[in-house]
């Protein structure tokens, strides 16, 4: 190839090329890249965290590595948002620490019990937050251990203990944030975008599925979608704290998602009305479906051209069409003119929550502007978290009796380790699994420790030949155990090798306190784990139930609260809950789609719910058909108590509906509706019997 | 200045210095989303990092 460029600057060009792409280990494949990029941000910063704390003589300074490989992730966005929970749960459990010390240091017996409380209370209530909100009120546990515990023997210097600490973990985020900010790609911004783009194109095809498509057919679609919509709200939380672009956009974009969850839940109601009531009466409505449809098949064409306009123009053109149509005065019977109503009125539906999510889609593009938000919901297992919260006082509690009947020195540190064992994987959905693997490298840590204190450090008098020292175990290991979904392997591993080395300005190598303190470790950890087993353990069955039982509750608080609750709310969660339903590990004599389809089922009872609501209020009805309305209404308000009631009470609105036609023609209008709404709960309770009545046999 | 006590512990001054700058901060930085600054910037972290100084020397210098 010609350049103009002299043979020596031509081979000074490659040569340079060549050593660039050799210092950005372009030789390695991606995979393997990105992991060792991650080991090598986590040892600069955990290094720069210990100099830090060394020269600033902190007391135990290796709190600060230890909180890097803590809080490390591989994107900016998730480091700066679990180093703000982090920061935030310190504070509060350093706080903790110094008030347990100061009313309980003269009797361990009543410190024992408010730290069991504490770190039961906290486990509790992460487990009722999401993403790393959970994460900072696990931290608020098991700070104040660490900092009551290294207290408890000398509590005059609580304070100094308690800034130490607090100083050392605010170190160790400020460098493994700073770290990660400056050298790790930012690419949330793109990422989120990608991804709001494929769950609209998603939308669009889940959409266009044709009305005669099979079960299968509807979730090898649905499902995935449901997922990656339910992800979406944490990707958001993680780009907004990256990228100044999202942070702008943040509500938009939950906006959009929340739409389009509200699009799904419009598509899947029209296609519960449709084999039970048909459009063939109405040649009109038909038409009306199949030109829907057939714009859906076409839409994902216009996004790859990026032509929005044109299909917000076509989706505002079929919405004045739908609005235009009345087939209840061309139909005669009751039954199809009804159903017809329905279809209409979901397919209006539909397009207005694509076009409004399309609209959001736009606004995201473009600057700062302000937008009314959606928030996103989701379902709050209260019982799991009462349950889990228990174990972990209890854990805690028992730690304790041991220390205080055994006196053994290491007690302290034991009630952290418990503390950390217990609260730390109950979130997770198996925790037994998670906390057996965090032992095992807990196992492998202590190994590595006990070589590079006895056989390497010794050996070093400078703090970069100790630093090449931790290097040398970090960085491979943290490149073996790279998972980018799931860092909780390196952690287990680097956090508690840091642990267990305790590298402090004058070292001291004593075997017997490094082999109590590897005990202490590994005996706490493992308490912790092991209480996961021997308390309540998680049975999928009883979870499910508890959530066919928070479905019951809120269709009662639906139909009671003021102001109605707004479609969104609803919505959202029930698919967090139809998520929670559709367990891979089903252990349930149903089959995973049939919960699937109950659980959707029943999100769209609550949606008829809160229509008989909005209709109630806001349409015009003759008073005989509102009376019917306030039957079905207050027959909800006790489902959770008496499931049966409601389906009785639709079966008799229904009868009685029929008999009392009113005649003005928005009475009428409003009856069809009414009459609509009627028969898909009814068609609930006859496709779905046992869903709702929560029977141990069909859970 | 004087340290700063608070129920009887003795705090650094510097933690209410850093403490005025991260408000300062984070009030700025809703503005400077909004104008979208990282136009203009090659690297937004570094960028927010230099401004973060720069409010905390101020105040640091003012007091």
């Amino acid at each position: 190839m010609e350049t103009g460029m002299s043979p020596g600057m031509s081979w000074l060009a490659t040569s340079w090329r060549e050593v660039l792409s050799l210092l950005q280990f372009r030789f390695m494949p991606e995979k393997k890249r990105e992991a060792l990029a991650f080991a090598i941000r986590g040892w600069v910063a955990s290094m720069l965290a210990m100099y830090l704390a060394f020269y600033l003589e902190l007391d135990e300074p290796y709190w600060a590595p230890l909180t890097v490989w803590i809080v490390l992730q591989p994107t900016p966005g998730m480091s700066i948002s679990k180093a703000f929970y982090r920061i935030v749960g310190t504070i509060i459990g350093s706080f903790m620490g110094v008030v347990l010390i100061c009313f309980f240091v003269q009797t361990p017996e009543l410190f024992i019990a408010a730290l069991a409380l504490w770190v039961g209370a906290c486990t509790m209530v992460s487990n009722l937050l999401r993403n790393f909100r959970a994460y900072g009120a696990v931290m608020a546990g098991f700070t104040a251990a660490i900092v009551a515990s290294g207290a408890i023997e000398r509590p005059n210097e609580i304070i100094q203990i308690a800034l130490a600490r607090c100083a050392a973990t605010l170190i160790g985020i400020a460098c493994a944030t700073i770290i990660t900010a400056i050298f790790a790609k930012h690419e949330a911004r793109t990422r989120v975008r990608m991804l709001l783009a494929k769950a609209i194109g998603d939308t669009i095809r889940r959409s266009a599925l044709p009305v005669t498509a099979t079960t299968a057919e509807r979730l090898a679609l649905g499902k995935p979608l449901i997922d990656e919509l339910i992800a979406l709200d944490a990707e958001i939380d993680y780009a907004a704290a990256e990228s100044a672009g999202v942070r702008i956009h943040e509500d938009c974009a939950r906006s959009l998602v929340a739409h389009l969850f509200q699009a799904i839940a419009a598509r899947r109601s029209l296609e519960e009305e449709l084999p039970r009531g048909g459009t063939s009466a109405d040649p009109e409505v038909a038409q009306l479906l199949d030109s829907t449809l057939q714009f859906f098949r076409n839409a994902p064409e216009l996004m790859a051209a990026d032509q929005w306009l044109t299909l917000q123009q076509q989706m505002e053109e079929l919405r004045r069409k739908i609005e235009k149509a009345m087939p209840e005065e061309r139909v005669s019977d009751f039954r199809p003119a009804a159903s017809s109503r329905m279809v209409l009125d979901r397919l209006d539906e539909l397009l207005e929550h694509l076009a409004r999510a399309i609209s959001d889609w736009q606004l995201l593009l473009g600057g700062w502007k302000w937008s009314p938000s959606l928030s996103l919901n989701f379902h709050r297992d209260r019982r799991r978290a009462v349950i889990n919260g228990l174990r972990a006082a209890i854990a805690v509690g028992v730690a304790g009796a041991f220390w205080i009947a055994s006196a053994w020195s290491m007690g302290p540190s034991l009630l952290i380790w418990v503390s950390v064992g217990a609260s730390f994987f109950a979130s997770a959905p198996q925790p037994d699994r998670l906390g057996n693997l965090f032992l095992n490298l807990v196992m492998v840590a202590c190994v590595a420790a006990f070589i590079v204190n006895y056989f390497v450090l010794p050996g070093t008098s400078a703090f970069p030949i100790l630093a090449f020292a931790y290097g040398l175990v970090l960085v491979p290991a943290t490149v073996l155990l790279y998972n980018a979904r799931n860092p909780i392997p390196i952690m287990a591993f680097c956090a508690n090798f840091i642990a267990l080395s305790q590298p402090v300005n004058a070292m001291t190598y004593d075997t017997a306190a490094f082999l109590n303190n590897a005990m202490a470790l590994y005996l706490g950890c493992g308490a912790g784990v092991l209480s996961y087993s021997l308390f309540m353990p998680a049975d999928p069955r009883v979870a499910r139930r508890y959530v066919v039982y928070r479905i019951r509750l809120g269709l009662e608080r639906i139909s009671r609260l003021e102001p109605i609750p707004s479609f969104d709310v609803w919505q959202t969660r029930m698919f967090d809950r139809i998520n929670r339903l559709h367990d891979p590990a089903n252990p349930s004599g149903w089959p995973t789609d049939e919960w699937f389809n109950g659980g959707l089922a029943a999100l769209g009872l609550g949606t008829e719910v809160l229509r008989l609501r909005h209709l109630l209020t806001e349409a015009r009805l003759a008073s005989r058909t509102a009376g019917l309305i306030r039957t079905v209404l207050q027959s909800f308000r006790e489902i959770t108590a008496r499931p049966d009631v409601a389906r009785k009470s639709v079966r008799h609105a229904l009868t009685e509906l029929e008999r009392n036609v009113p005649e003005g023609r928005e009475e009428k209008l409003s009856w069809f509706r009414v009459r609509g709404i009627l028969e898909k709960m009814e068609s609930f309770f006859a496709d779905h019997p046992t869903f709702l009545t929560g029977r141990t046999e069909m859970i | 200045m004087k340290e700063i006590n608070l129920f009887g512990v003795y705090f650094s001054p510097f933690v209410a210095v850093l403490a005025l700058a991260l408000i300062i901060f984070f009030a700025l930085r809703v503005w400077l989303d909004r104008i979208e600054v990282q136009k203009w910037f090659w690297h937004r972290s570094l960028f927010d990092a230099a401004v973060f100084v720069i409010i905390l020397s101020v105040i640091g210098l003012m007091f």
